[in-house]
């Protein structure tokens, strides 16, 4: 990194020269180490991956990003060859590009203003996992074979991927601002389907994440919860009968609630979605950009969005357009209270940007993006939730979700599901309770969030905009409770 | 190249170096006007690495002597820890005879220069779909060039040219339910790509969506759109069918092998490598091998699994779908049939819904048989009297499977399109006609 800088310092005058005269100019400096290393069945694999979306799964990438607002028109270029000719011929066709799209527009694009700064942030770890040999992390990875070697009544296929990464940037503006930034990420994510001799089947999938390091992740007992989760799929494939017909109530356990909060709150509380800007690749929101203070759901439900948790997979302190992140509050006490911003977004509204603008390489611009969003806890314990139910399905763990592209019509499969009877657990595990309900539906529906013992995280990549982008995130949430829905 | 080739070769008995020149640009567009307007200048190195069937794969794109030499003595040490590859055999050695005019058909100089038209290409589609009584639209152009090196340790060398071109276009009314969306790629601009009919289909969908309600549910007959064909049929034939996914057990063909019947008998799907304007279509493989047609489906029999040299059977060839680790596609081409969008809605014999577009398909398991849910985004509607009247409905939910998907398939379209999603599962392209499949569920929200 430390060689190139004065090529970008050198970009962002270049692109003040020669009678050129930009609104905004930014440039983006930006290494990404991704060392992605699987185990298929057993096999070890370095690279990509089917059935993700994954390219250049182990890479050593260096490359520079521009972006020009000329006339209220943006353009962007990026290049990963750094010389002087290169990055000048970059700089000149970002700026063409900036002018052709203003002269496009009727309304031209502006920024809000915002204060400057020239600081260095990074995540608080104590091993960088990109410096932990391969041998180490294929060793890791082999330690969880072992739970595939005891005998259960089903077979597995299994899949365990190790995705370790090192994010460096230098970004630097005409307005003064130069931040650097050093975040090391590492995810680890089974992907385990158990088969019965009879073809009936379950899949479980999920990550664990973190940007607090190697050890981090190591001091998380994994192979333990691993382990756990393959018995209950064992059990859930050969035991779970039909969930009950009717009107239930229904409690969500953190991964849930989890993935609730980003996909029929964050996603839509999306300020560019709101807005348009992603209608025709990630969607647009059911709410509309008049609609602040609209009563989303029970005056209990708050869910919040804070990129600034340490150690969190969604973990920033300034975005990718230099601004200073905090906590957002979407949703506070029932009512839609904000959005996720970026400058642009936020000019029209003539507020601050919250600092939500994101960008996974330097081949991409910054996107409003989620970064850690939850359900904040309540203040009811588990067997407060229980106590009063007659009929009812914990749902703790989910498989198959999707969510229209407005973000209104959901739907969340159940895996590890028990029904609830007379106010207690009973151990009969419920086969695939199927949830389809509408956003306000949903939260309208809640009348009980877990208290802060039982918040719990798990690791994401959310997906938006076009080329892809997937955005290392956290999800999270306490037990939740929903009354009287139906199960389709 | 040399330098690379040389420093390779003094720690490894079996490599590629896949050089890459790119240059791409894109334009975004929302609420009718240009969002912002992109440019990727691109070079970079895919090195395929194995010493004693030790394997390794990495990108490198900071190409200063420097770092090649670091990244080569890191891959270097990394080599020494990894154990054998069993899946790996050995690379092939030709010699092979490459087809020219395959190169012909995926590269247009004219792509190259479209710089100054690209805004004006934009504009024309956002206008044909305005007339068509959107109220606004958003959507992509990508356009670009790329130029591909390869060479190996067998001795085997090539290059060639590909252009793309690939547009999307959303309409949107007034209202927040009633959208349409079409496509218009290809690699050549006077072939297969019009930009205004992709903007006059949008805007049509979309009008025609209207005042949609919500619909029932129930088990209706699908046609579907080619587009849908991307999320619901070609992942058959992409993921399923790719020989590395079949022989870890990963998908839902796991235990189906040449010879069984897994589809209706009217449906045929090929690998191919060789269509003209496919975005997939190349002259040759990572592995240098030829590109070819491969029969997946003949029939509704499955007839073989694409795959690379180190996954090809005793006896068998590559197909010519190295991924050196592991196989990729190149476009999915399904079989048409004889009918017309009419004629598929005249056959239907039960209550049909036309659909136009989905998203968000998601497995419950990728095991068989392949347990989904879809999510229809754009215009649907229930076809009435035999499609004399398309009845706009909304927030219904496609729950199938794979298997059924294609057992079920009741009529095909005449007529091939070359699609592409955002975010399309297999990542390939497709050239897909419209389907007609029976007694699909659909589903729909309880609060």
């Amino acid at each position: 990194m430390k060689e190139f800088k004065e090529l970008a310092d050198y970009a962002l005058n270049f692109s003040q020269s020669n009678g050129r005269s930009c609104d905004y100019a930014e440039v983006r400096l930006e290494s990404n180490i991704i060392e992605t290393i699987s185990l298929f069945n057993g096999k070890l694999h370095i690279g990509n991956l089917p059935m993700e979306l994954t390219s250049d799964a182990f890479a050593h990438k260096i490359g520079i990003n521009f972006r020009l607002l000329v006339d209220g028109g943006l353009g962007m270029a990026s290049t990963n060859l750094l010389t002087k000719e290169s990055i000048e011929d970059n700089v000149i066709q970002a700026y063409k590009n900036a002018k052709r799209s203003s002269s496009n527009r009727k309304t031209p694009i502006k920024l809000s203003e915002e204060k400057s700064y020239e600081t260095h942030w990074q995540s608080k770890y104590k091993d960088n996992p990109i410096n932990i040999s391969l041998e180490e992390r294929i060793d890791f990875l082999q330690e969880f074979l072992s739970i595939f070697k005891e005998k259960y009544p089903i077979e597995f296929i299994h899949i365990l991927v190790l995705i370790s990464e090192e994010r460096n940037t230098y970004f630097i503006t005409n307005e003064g601002s130069k931040i650097t930034s050093h975040v090391p990420r590492v995810a680890f994510m089974p992907i385990i389907i158990g088969v019965t001799s009879g073809g009936k089947n379950e899949q479980l999938t999920t990550t664990y994440a973190t940007t607090s390091g190697w050890n981090e992740l190591k001091s998380w007992n994994l192979k333990e919860k691993v382990h756990e989760k393959v018995k209950i799929l064992s059990k859930i494939v050969t035991e779970a009968k039909e969930p009950p017909k009717g009107e239930i109530d229904l409690i969500l356990g953190p991964d849930v609630a989890g993935i609730i909060s980003h996909e029929n709150c964050g996603h839509p509380h999306e300020a560019d979605r709101i807005l348009g800007r992603e209608g025709a690749q990630a969607g647009e929101s059911y709410l509309k950009e008049h609609e602040i203070g609209f009563k989303i759901g029970n005056a209990c439900v708050n869910v919040f969005e804070d990129p600034t948790i340490p150690g969190s997979y969604g973990f920033y302190l300034y975005d990718d357009e230099g601004v200073k992140a905090r906590r957002r509050e979407l949703i506070k006490d029932g009512i839609f209270n904000e959005m996720l911003h970026n400058r642009e977004t936020a000019s029209l509204f003539d507020i601050n940007s919250n600092a939500a603008a994101r960008a996974i390489s330097f081949d991409r611009e910054p996107l409003i993006r989620m970064a850690n969003t939850y359900f904040a806890p309540g203040d009811f314990s588990f067997e407060e939730m229980v106590e009063d139910i007659k009929q009812g399905i914990l749902m703790k763990s989910f498989t198959e979700w999707n969510i229209d592209d407005k973000r209104l019509q959901s739907k969340y499969v159940g895996q590890e599901a028990y029904l609830i009877q007379n106010g207690e657990i009973t151990k009969n595990l419920v086969l695939k309770p199927s949830l389809e309900i509408s956003s306000p539906g949903l939260f309208s529906s809640i009348d009980a969030q877990g208290k802060k013992e039982t918040l719990e995280w798990q690791g994401a990549f959310c997906g938006k905009s076009e080329p892809g982008q997937g955005c290392p995130v956290w999800t999270g949430g306490p037990y939740i409770r929903l009354r009287d829905v139906r199960l389709t | 190249m040399e330098k690379v080739k040389k420093q390779v070769s003094s720690f490894c008995n079996d490599w590629v170096i896949k050089g890459l020149i790119k240059l791409e640009h894109q334009i975004r567009f929302s609420n009718s006007q240009i969002d912002i307007n992109k440019r990727w200048d691109e070079v970079k190195l895919d090195l395929f690495l194995s010493r004693k069937r030790r394997t390794l794969e990495i990108t490198i794109n900071n190409l200063s002597d420097k770092n090649i030499e670091q990244t080569l003595t890191h891959c270097d040490k990394l080599l020494n820890i990894l154990k054998i590859n069993t899946n790996f055999k050995k690379l092939p050695e030709g010699p092979f005879r490459y087809d020219s005019e395959i190169q012909k058909n995926i590269y247009d100089p004219k792509v190259t220069k479209l710089d100054e038209q690209a805004v004006d290409i934009v504009q024309e589609a956002t206008d044909h779909s305005l007339k068509q009584g959107a109220s606004r639209v958003a959507g992509t152009f990508f356009y670009g060039t790329s130029h591909f090196f390869l060479e190996s340790n067998t001795g085997l060398k090539g290059n060639y040219k590909k252009s793309n071109l690939n547009f999307r276009i959303r309409a949107f009314a007034d209202d927040m339910y009633s959208t349409g969306e079409a496509v218009s790629c290809s690699t050549h601009l006077d072939h297969g790509f019009n930009t205004q009919t992709a903007g006059i289909e949008a805007g049509e969908i979309c009008t025609n969506a209207k005042g949609g309600k919500k619909g029932n549910p129930g088990i209706y007959n699908i046609i579907i759109y080619p587009k849908v064909s991307t999320e619901l049929q070609a992942p058959t034939a992409a993921i399923a069918m790719n020989s590395y996914i079949k022989k870890e057990g990963v998908a839902w063909l796991t235990a189906i092998k040449p010879g069984d019947k897994i589809a209706h008998e009217s449906f045929s799907v090929w690998d191919d490598g060789t269509i003209n304007y496919g975005l997939e279509s190349c002259p040759f493989d990572d592995e240098l091998v030829p590109s070819k047609n491969t029969c997946l489906i003949d029939h509704g029999i499955l007839h073989q699994f694409f795959t690379n040299t180190s996954y090809s059977k005793k006896g068998e060839e590559s197909t010519g779908n190295a991924g050196i680790t592991m196989p990729k596609p190149h476009n999915t081409v399904f079989s048409t049939g004889d009918c017309t969008l009419k004629e598929l809605m005249e056959i239907s014999d039960k209550p049909t819904l036309l659909i136009t577009s989905t998203w968000y398909t998601r497995y419950q398991s990728y095991a068989a048989p392949g347990i989904f849910s879809s999510i229809p985004k754009d215009g649907m509607f229930l076809v009435k009297k035999k499609g004399e009247i398309l009845e706009p409905v909304r927030e219904l939910r496609i729950n199938s499977n794979h298997f059924h998907m294609l057992e079920n398939i009741k009529g095909l379209g005449k007529e091939l399109k070359q699609v592409t999603t955002w975010l399309n599962p297999s990542d390939n392209s497709i050239f897909a006609p419209f389907m007609l499949i029976g007694d699909v569920k659909m589903t729909t929200g309880t609060k």
